[in-house]
């Protein structure tokens, strides 16, 4: 067996308390995106956003790493996609947002494997110029994919025939949600999964080796399928880079 | 042409690992939940030197396998603070002053150093990552320093900014330390161990009461372990040094380039 795959995934600047610490900034992502990439073979490294992260920067990861995971979070700031802030919109987190779309541009460029989590496919979304449904509840007229706080929403997905996402899970799923956004356009993408009500669920780039989005966590619950598929299209990216360097 | 062809080396920023915690966190909301995190200032202190950081979670299944891969794939690693080093790891039974150990972030951090030295990877290890250091290289930790010292000056005040105890530090004539940092500094600290058997460092710098506070590995590369807290005090010249000297090219143009970076010399 060759090295195993490196896996990076982006992460957050937050206050937070932990140990003696109380209140003061870390860099940080929840235990079980990297617990995720592990189990599936996966090598896990954290991305910290930097709020001057560019191509350069962007392609300085890429060149160690086999894969990215583009983490759930806050909202993507509005100003990025359209003329106007709806009110529910969370405060900006400028760093994340410029470091995930410099990661989306570049993994875009040079086909590294990526797997957009919520927050994740909306980037990714935004960076290829799509728009984003600011506050779905106005739309959908309820609040099943976010019910409340800290409280994540189990609803049912339907899969598109054909797609990436529809090999890897199959026709249905149902799947752990948080989120009070959606992606509405989504230029060079094509749908991969619906909610009943409408709802985009995934999304995923047909020309692209491994380029695969969902608006749920699949960190959270027991189905592995997406990252094991994920870590399979890293090793298969590492081995083709091995081989052109020959 | 896509991004990675022709960016001449000069351009090139060096990729810096950091090893991270396993905490039980609380953001905004009151539930505690797991994640792999590092204080912001370390981030910060690479960034500012012009490094990209990456954090490494620890992990419990490490090998010398995966830890030679992931020092092939960085430039530079940052050894950061955090709880004390289970004495197993150098053959001694627990002081009964020890805190909570993760022996896993222990195994983790050690195999980690180790393949860093065989490597001649530029490392700074930041207090606990200076006792990692000194044990991944068959020396040892000092388990409670107040026995020996008579005082707890070094562990008081409170860990938040402003409350960590600051003192002076003398480096030893012609170390890097000494190069780097002065004939003195002030150091801000917050720890009850030390580092005793120094393995192949040697010691480079020493507070008033007798602590070792740095140490550094005698050679051509970057290879130093610091007792205080630079990041703290946002004192950026040991992460400055340690990005300067980082592998010039980076390991990607010897074993993982892209095809556009083939015609650079290996």
């Amino acid at each position: 067996m060759g090295d195993r795959p490196v896996i990076g995934i982006t992460a957050y600047v937050e206050r937070a308390s932990w140990g003696r610490w109380v209140d003061v900034p870390g860099a940080l992502v929840p235990h079980r995106y990297v617990g995720r990439v592990e189990d599936a073979g996966g090598i896990a490294v954290v991305v910290p956003p930097r709020p001057d992260a560019d191509d350069g920067v962007a392609q300085e990861l890429l060149a160690r790493l086999d894969g990215v995971i583009l983490a759930g979070g806050v909202d993507v700031a509005p100003e990025l996609y359209a003329d106007e802030r709806h009110a529910s919109v969370q405060a900006s987190r400028p760093d994340r947002d410029t470091t995930e779309l410099a990661l989306a541009r570049a993994t875009a460029a040079l086909d590294v494997p990526l797997l957009g989590i919520c927050r994740g496919m909306q980037v990714m979304a935004v960076a290829a110029g799509g728009v984003l449904e600011q506050h779905l509840p106005d739309r959908v007229g309820h609040d099943l994919h976010s019910p409340a706080p800290a409280t994540y929403g189990n609803h049912h997905v339907s899969t598109v025939p054909g797609t990436r996402l529809a090999d890897i899970l199959g026709a249905a799923a149902d799947v752990p949600s948080y989120h009070h956004q959606s992606v509405l356009t989504h230029p060079g993408y094509e749908p991969s999964a619906w909610a009943e009500d409408g709802t985009l669920e995934g999304m995923e780039d047909p020309s692209a080796a491994f380029r695969v989005a969902v608006q749920w966590h699949p960190e959270v619950g027991t189905d592995t399928r997406l990252f094991r598929a994920l870590v399979e299209a890293a090793r298969t990216y590492a081995a083709g880079r091995g081989a052109a360097r020959g | 042409m896509p991004l990675g062809g022709g960016r001449r080396v000069a351009d090139r920023r060096a990729v810096v690992g950091v090893t991270a915690y396993a905490e039980d966190v609380v953001r905004d909301g009151p539930e505690r939940s797991s994640c792999r995190l590092v204080s912001s200032r370390y981030v910060d202190a690479v960034e500012r030197v012009g490094g990209v950081a990456v954090l490494l979670p620890a992990r419990h299944d490490c090998d010398e396998r995966l830890a030679h891969q992931l020092v092939e794939m960085l430039d530079a690693l940052v050894l950061v603070g955090g709880g004390d080093v289970a004495g197993r790891w150098f053959g001694e039974e627990d002081h009964p002053a020890i805190g909570p150990v993760d022996e896993g972030r222990d195994a983790f951090e050690i195999a980690l150093a180790a393949a860093a030295l065989a490597a001649d990877l530029p490392m700074l290890g930041v207090c606990r990552g200076m006792q990692v250091m000194a044990v991944a290289d068959g020396g040892s930790v000092e388990q409670h320093l107040p026995d020996r010292l008579g005082h707890n000056d070094h562990a008081t005040g409170t860990v938040q900014p402003g409350g960590i105890h600051r003192h002076l530090v003398g480096t030893a004539e012609g170390t890097v330390t000494r190069g780097i940092l002065g004939e003195q500094f002030e150091a801000s600290c917050h720890h009850h161990q030390g580092v005793d058997r120094l393995g192949g460092f040697v010691a480079s710098g020493w507070s008033a009461d007798g602590v070792l506070e740095v140490m550094e590995r005698p050679g051509p590369g970057f290879c130093v372990g610091i007792q205080s807290h630079p990041e703290v005090a946002a004192d950026d010249r040991l992460f400055a040094a340690l990005v300067a000297t980082a592998r010039p090219a980076g390991p990607t143009m010897r074993t993982r380039g892209f095809a556009g970076r083939a015609a650079l010399p290996p």
